[in-house]
């Protein structure tokens, strides 16, 4: 079996409890002892409710976060906190609320441009040339790159946040709860837009939702977690038609279904 | 149009005999003034809702559903311009003073908003805001309103609801504070809650419980629900009616079975087939493209021409009308009369969730 680009060892993650609640000082464990290894060009969803961990392991995957112990490794190599410019092109992270992702002052052309420029990805005078193509990827016109993001719609601005990951060049995409801001119809889009790159480009991803219907759409292997701890991983198909462990099974019962409420004539 | 509840099923038959509505929306529009100019925000509409009915709104963001709940609230913002009447029973809410009209929140209608972090007051307990509805509205005494407070606080699912009261905003989750925006909704007795996506900000493992909760205590004691949100799935488990709103103007109407096993409309075809898939053969979900939506300019004719796959000619120029597909059932779709091609789309039931 080749390499996993992304592999995790018996991570975990603990903050300081500053005492939010009444008498409950100490740490919170947000991620324990989580392993977990991504294939190239995979597509796997991380799933769960708010505050079981997921962000948590999102940032220590892209080194926003240190991790207690255990280790992250990328295509084989241990980070341990090393994180250059190369290695941070790698794995890119699109985030969940499109409104406070972009930089409100810049125009979206320019938010890929000095992506670009930093990187030296292009030469200067090639840089629109490459954004508008990066706009293309995600089906949206040239002319947006002139823009500022407050007259972009929330689906809109997703899209950039898409682009400016693609910007890089990444292998590895880590969405983090990037439809759970975005109407329904609106989630669809954005969903089509993920599948589209991972066929045209073979990204590998990293997909986190609270949303089991919405995961079912664009991965084929699911982990499920509750409370800091992975209780149920395997294929998307296993996991909906025989979900093992009861919290699967609570969120699977969570998702509206049309038509569930019976009775009219 | 006015249904009852069957006796033998407690659910909404579409044969039932009539009896007046709880909420009657007539001819409602809602001019807004916008950088770009004035903008129609919600576009001659009336429907209503039954007493004890569960009614679902749908509609995209920028379709006017929010703004439509907030002038039922009488709550708009400086400018708006509001025609159309709108009765509560048959008190014509449209014609109250300002002064009258908020003392007419709380008790008959009540609301809970989509937010829970913003909607509670930051520096008051719990359990003084909860009180503080039957203080102003019916004189109840202070000690008399924080009983009844810690008793609603228990009834919807909190635990040691007397510490609880005690607490302010910050030191409750998301899913507790709803919970305490429910007990709020609930204080007055009132006969209808509006609700404005009230579990957009939770994740589906709460909005779940959150929406069981509301069943059981609203519809349960007769209270009618006015439910707002983008997600016509949640709506079909909840409700008894669904409407589709479109750029202001609402373009389909009808019991929920009706409206979701056979949309006479393009558009409320196409969010159901915009929902991601649980059972069944997985089918990529549709995008609903075309140009976003320009509440300023809207289109001549029906205003989803431009990012309706079929449109025709008549679309572009045909004035709206909302006429009857079925009983009680209402389109604004020249393919309304049960002549969707559908077959040519693909099909919205079956495969979709």
């Amino acid at each position: 079996m080749s390499t996993p680009i992304v592999e995790l060892r018996d991570l975990s993650v603990s903050f300081a409890n500053r005492g939010a609640g009444r008498g409950q000082r100490g740490r919170v464990i947000a991620v324990d002892g989580v392993s977990l290894s991504v294939e190239r060009g995979e597509c796997i969803g991380i799933v769960g409710e708010s505050g079981c961990g997921k962000s948590t392991l999102v940032r220590t995957v892209v080194g926003l976060q240190k991790p207690d112990s255990g280790e992250v490794l990328i295509d084989g190599a241990p980070v341990d906190g090393q994180w250059d410019r190369a290695r941070r092109r790698r794995i890119q992270l699109v985030f969940q609320d499109p409104y406070s992702a972009l930089n409100p002052a810049m125009k979206v052309g320019d938010v890929l441009g000095e992506l670009l420029a930093v990187h030296r990805l292009v030469p200067r005078h090639s840089i629109r040339e490459r954004s508008a193509e990066l706009f293309a990827a995600v089906g949206l016109p040239p002319h947006y790159l002139d823009v500022h993001p407050r007259a972009l719609s929330g689906g809109q601005r997703q899209r950039v946040s898409i682009a400016r990951a693609l910007a890089l060049e990444p292998e590895v995409l880590l969405a983090d709860e990037v439809v759970s801001a975005l109407d329904v119809s609106i989630q669809a889009d954005i969903l089509n837009v993920l599948i589209r790159l991972r066929r045209d480009l073979g990204l590998t991803v990293m997909f986190i939702s609270h949303d089991l219907a919405v995961v079912r759409q664009l991965c084929e292997r699911v982990v499920v977690m509750h409370r800091g701890r992975i209780v149920e991983s395997g294929s998307i198909n296993s996991v909906f038609s025989d979900p093992q462990d009861d919290y699967t099974r609570t969120l699977l019962a969570s998702i509206p279904r049309v038509g569930a409420r019976g009775g009219y004539t | 149009m006015l249904q009852t509840p069957s006796l033998a099923t407690g659910r909404w038959r579409s044969d039932a005999v009539p009896e007046p509505p709880l909420l009657s929306v007539r001819d409602l529009s809602v001019t807004l003034p916008t950088r770009q100019g004035y903008m129609k925000a919600v576009d001659g509409v009336s429907f209503d809702v039954p007493s004890g009915s569960a009614f679902g709104l749908v509609g995209e963001s920028g379709s006017g559903k929010s703004i439509l709940l907030r002038s039922i609230l009488g709550l708009l913002p400086d400018g708006a311009k509001v025609e159309g009447q709108i009765y509560l029973e048959e008190q014509e809410l449209s014609a109250l003073s300002p002064k009258r009209r908020a003392l007419s929140r709380g008790k008959g209608i009540s609301v809970i908003f989509q937010d829970p972090m913003t909607a509670l007051n930051p520096v008051r307990r719990i359990g003084t805001q909860i009180a503080e509805g039957p203080i102003v509205h019916s004189g109840v005494k202070r000690s008399a309103a924080h009983a009844r407070a810690i008793e609603l606080l228990t009834e919807v699912g909190i635990a040691d609801a007397a510490e609880v009261a005690r607490r302010y905003p910050h030191e409750l989750s998301g899913g507790m504070r709803q919970r305490v925006l429910i007990a709020m909704a609930l204080i007055c007795d009132p006969k209808i809650i509006l609700c404005d996506e009230p579990t957009t900000a939770l994740d589906v493992t709460l909005q779940k419980k959150v929406i069981t909760l509301l069943e059981r205590l609203c519809l349960d004691r007769g209270v009618a629900l006015l439910f707002v949100s983008h997600d016509l799935a949640l709506v079909s488990e909840l409700c008894d009616f669904v409407t589709v709103m479109y750029a202001g103007q609402l373009v389909e109407t009808g019991l929920t079975r009706q409206v979701i096993d056979s949309p006479r409309h393009v558009y409320t075809w196409a969010l159901l087939r915009s929902l991601p898939t649980i059972d069944g053969p997985k089918v990529a979900p549709l995008s609903i493209g075309g140009p976003a939506l320009d509440r300023v300019h809207a289109p001549s004719g029906c205003r989803f021409h431009p990012r309706c796959p079929i449109a025709e000619e008549p679309c572009t120029t045909l004035p709206y009308e909302l006429s009857e597909v079925g009983q009680g059932h209402r389109s604004a779709c020249i393919y309304g009369d049960g002549t969707l091609p559908v077959p040519a789309l693909g099909d919205p039931g079956g495969a979709v969730r």
